[in-house]
């Protein structure tokens, strides 16, 4: 018998709505170990970005042309590039930038996508209709190309290259969205709550968006991850951060022609986004598998 | 059959119109004047922009605009190189078998080391093998494909000096390349094959193979394998498009020409012509090239052909 109940209320009483659902989610989150290295790894990569100005030890664009390409030891624990600037203070810098890029594009994304993807799950017909032809045309861009287009209309910058990805990532979330909106508005509670007399916004927003939540976020954990590579990516082939700003793809660019004379200048950002990439993806598979409503009986 | 590649083909049309529609788009929403940008470097006077905007068709309505665009497009003519003032298409299919080299390369590199990773994880399920297999699979999908190019190129080719590190021209300077663009596919295969494997290892099929007597290769080969791998393949062609893109940043980091270098070279130099027809024709190759798989999945898997 189809329930009447919302989905997300907990079995136990005098617990709100989702209270039940999210603390099953992070129970089974805690028993995932490579899901809480993952966690453990990126909350060190956030508390290193945060305290960037106070752990650096030097200026990460102030140029020392006299420490130039100097190989890791001490002072300079990771080395200096070709202009005498330490590897390690600009990769602390270089966090705060790459977060924030991932940040801001999967903010984007996830933002427009999920209001597009409620709106064309809930009215269906023509609306859904457009959505869906508009959604399959950007994912006829493969991997990065898409991107690639918006940063070369929009020109070089780290603004710019936010933009570019977030924008690029928006046909992802709308397909996810919309079919989880196509499910939940199914249900028999949404046709209680009409009616009952819910208006259309209503019933989008207290009960098919509670539905989306779960899933919404196991994407947007996953999608930080590959927004941090396309955006090092596009900083790499010249239309992101422009110099001198403290960026790892950026970084990874300039190190290229003194790979021979300075293996370093290349070889820690690049272990940096690794890491963070890494740390981003155990964490959004673990939240999948505990998120999974297969596991949650 | 012919129905379903008919319906196919119809399918594909309209997403061709739409993608060529954003890229002519994408270049009409740049901010500022398109031909002042584009003479931005060599101090040109008033005159010399409006007569390039009259060149390039700019003072047209932006309906006009796109049907003039797309009618010569359908004809093959992509406009002219606003530096070089060669054809683009000329300009673009000089380049694509470059990157055609490099992308088959790259998935053959991929299958060759997916398949057998993911089979092998999935045969030794919860093992040390299977752990160190997801491993190196989670790395791979990790880690930035331009640093794993720099990463080759210091090893095998500056320190070892086993490869050639840059350019184009025998097997000896496609391998790095090829390895670099076909690691990131490979661990995306390797985990596809592993729980691809797993769910068909667990169906009543094997049970009944086994029951009969078959060894174990035999019951993996002939039942389990074939099976599993057909979501594979349709992955290996989805692949494909990704590796296209992807052939952007390796053709850079090896400085090998290719579409993906002369895309990134006419975004630097504002040859927006050029930038609009590159993107056109790989976003057009992968459409077919999605339509191709679509098709052999469906002659493959005989349920969907019944279907």
């Amino acid at each position: 018998m189809e329930s009447l109940v919302h989905p997300a209320v907990g079995a136990e009483e005098g617990k709100g709505p989702s209270e039940g659902v999210l603390s099953g989610t992070f129970r089974r989150l805690r028993r995932n170990r490579a899901a809480m290295g993952g966690l453990i790894l990126l909350v060190l990569l956030v508390t290193m970005a945060i305290a960037a100005p106070a752990l650096a030890p030097y200026d990460p664009i102030k140029v020392a042309p006299s420490e130039s390409i100097k190989s890791p030891r001490a002072p300079h624990w990771l080395g200096t590039d070709q202009f005498g600037r330490d590897i390690l203070s600009r990769i602390l810098f270089g966090a705060r930038v790459s977060l924030r890029t991932g940040l801001i594009s999967v903010g984007i994304a996830a933002s427009i996508g999920v209001v597009v993807g409620l709106f064309a799950g809930f009215y269906g017909g023509w609306v859904d209709i457009a959505i869906s032809r508009a959604v399959d045309m950007m994912l006829a861009f493969p991997g990065i190309l898409l991107a690639l287009c918006i940063s070369a209309a929009l020109g070089p910058g780290i603004n710019q290259v936010m933009i570019a990805v977030g924008i690029a990532g928006i046909p992802t979330f709308v397909r996810m969205v919309r079919a989880s909106v196509l499910s939940a508005r199914e249900n028999l509670y949404v046709d209680a709550a009409r009616a009952l007399g819910a208006s259309n916004l209503r019933i989008i927003g207290l009960h098919i968006l509670p539905n989306v939540v779960a899933p919404v976020i196991v994407l947007a954990t996953l999608s930080l991850g590959w927004s941090m590579l396309n955006a090092a990516a596009l900083s790499f082939l010249g239309l992101g951060a422009q110099p001198p700003m403290a960026e790892w793809g950026a970084m990874l660019s300039t190190g290229r022609e003194y790979l021979r004379a300075g293996w370093w200048i290349t070889t820690f950002p690049g272990i940096a986004i690794m890491l963070a990439v890494c740390s981003i993806n155990l964490l959004g598979d673990g939240l999948r598998d505990a998120m999974d409503p297969r596991l949650r009986r | 059959m012919l129905p379903l590649v008919a319906r196919r083909l119809a399918s594909a049309i309209p997403v061709l119109i739409g993608v060529s529609l954003i890229v002519f788009l994408m270049m009409r929403l740049l901010p500022g004047d398109v031909a002042q940008l584009i003479l931005s470097d060599w101090g040109a006077s008033r005159d010399q922009v409006e007569q390039l905007r009259e060149q390039l068709g700019l003072n047209d309505p932006l309906w006009l605009q796109y049907y003039n665009f797309a009618t010569r497009a359908l004809q093959g003519d992509l406009g002219r190189s606003v530096h070089t003032n060669r054809p683009v298409l000329a300009e673009v299919l000089s380049q694509f078998p470059s990157t055609i080299e490099l992308t088959l390369a790259a998935i053959g590199f991929a299958v060759l080391l997916g398949v057998p990773l993911g089979t092998i994880a999935a045969l030794r399920h919860n093992s040390a093998l299977d752990n160190s297999s997801m491993l190196i699979s989670l790395v791979g999908v990790s880690m930035p494909s331009f640093w794993l190019g720099l990463l080759l190129i210091f090893t095998f080719s500056l320190t070892l000096g086993w490869f050639p590190a840059t350019g184009r021209g025998g097997m000896e300077r496609l391998v790095l390349p090829a390895v670099t663009l076909g690691f990131i596919a490979a661990a995306t295969i390797a985990r596809l094959v592993r729980s691809s494997m797993l769910e068909v290892l667990r169906q009543e099929y094997v049970l009944v193979a086994h029951a009969k007597g078959l060894s174990g290769w035999a019951v993996i080969w002939r039942h389990a394998m074939r099976n599993a791998l057909i979501p594979v393949i349709t992955i290996v062609g989805l692949q494909f498009g990704n590796l296209l893109a992807g052939a952007v940043i390796v053709e850079t980091v090896f400085t090998r020409p290719g579409l993906g270098r002369l895309t990134i070279t006419a975004i630097l130099g504002k040859d927006f012509t050029l930038v609009q027809g590159a993107i056109l024709f790989t976003a057009t190759v992968y459409i077919v090239v999605n339509l191709l798989v679509d098709l052999s999945y469906s002659f493959i898997d005989p349920r969907i052909r019944q279907s």
